[in-house]
């Protein structure tokens, strides 16, 4: 749509609220929404409507779907891709070992080394 | 600690590939969200026996109690728990990528003629079903809470500063998610 900055405030406003998503990722639509419509005016709410149960009446990822129609409205297909990303990715980090540096040893991640990694947060 | 060591070298690693399968299965099984953590029980636990029935019960209560979607986080801790780093990727893309690539591109092509009537009352009808269940999950997530005048306050500010009085969720949260700790903490000190 403009520049590089629309998708960029999508992706960190969308990585943002993903962070504080406790209870899945619907908690936090109703906030995507006024960004997306009422704020930037992005799309018309009933773009936003459809988008929504597009989402939901196709099976998988659903909300990373969706928010990947969000960025294509904004910003094509890297706004989809880098919403996408930003619906997860912050998830992935908090719960990504401390120690995993990729080599792939089984004997160093035992037990519950995930649940670690949440509480030394 | 050297049982288990024994273990792990007599098993071999489990390969990326079946990681990323095991997630993509969970994925196209688990259709319309909420039977995927049952298909993800079936498949890691039953099936391939990768975590135990209690390694599993604690991802789980872990996943619900983080923020973001909730079943790729599952993905997250059996693919770093198998492989670490690179088992998280493989086991989250396995979930992720094809489904995504094919749910965006049938989306997209249905987008592109949601102006016509029919799919507009289809895609109506939907949109109203998903948000009544929507609310159907916040009333029974409340449910458990309402005998606690306290519980049942607070939801009802939040709700009404970001319905009504229209402020931002983030403002909202970071203001009410503190005080209602402190309520929290100085009534069980309490009844304590």
């Amino acid at each position: 749509m403009t520049g590089p900055s629309a998708p960029l405030a999508l992706t960190i406003h969308l990585a943002l609220l993903s962070s504080i998503s406790f209870g899945g990722f619907p908690t936090v639509l109703p906030d995507v929404r006024n960004f997306v419509v009422a704020t930037h005016g992005w799309m018309t709410d009933q773009d936003f409507a459809n988008i929504f149960a597009m989402a939901q009446s196709i099976p998988g990822p659903n909300m990373i779907l969706m928010m990947s129609f969000v960025g294509w409205k904004v910003w094509g297909f890297p706004g989809a891709v880098a919403s996408a990303f930003a619906t997860f990715g912050p998830l992935a980090r908090f719960t990504l070992p401390p120690t995993g540096s990729g080599t792939g040893s089984a004997t160093r991640h035992g037990g519950r080394s995930c649940v670690w990694a949440w509480f030394r947060l | 600690m050297t049982e288990m060591a024994q273990r792990q070298e007599l098993e071999p690693a489990v390969p990326l590939a079946a990681l990323f399968t095991a997630f993509l299965a969970v994925c196209l099984y688990g259709v319309g969200g909420g039977g995927g953590i049952v298909w993800a029980r079936r498949i890691a636990v039953e099936n391939r026996r990768w975590i135990s029935d209690r390694e599993f019960a604690d991802i789980v209560s872990l996943c619900q109690f983080m923020p973001g979607p909730n079943i790729v986080g599952i993905a997250v801790c059996v693919g770093a728990k198998m492989r670490g780093t690179i088992g998280t990727i493989a086991a989250v893309s396995g979930f992720l990528v094809i489904p995504w690539a094919i749910g965006f591109s049938v989306g997209l092509l249905f987008l592109e003629y949601a102006h016509l009537p029919i799919l507009r009352n289809i895609l109506g009808g939907i949109a109203a079903t998903a948000a009544g269940l929507l609310i159907a999950t916040g009333i029974r997530l409340l449910m458990p809470h309402r005998r606690r005048p306290a519980a049942v306050f607070f939801a009802g500010l939040a709700f009404g500063l970001i319905t009504f009085a229209k402020l931002p969720l983030l403002a909202v949260l970071f203001v009410l998610v503190p005080l209602s700790i402190a309520i929290a903490g100085i009534e069980r000190a309490r009844a304590g």
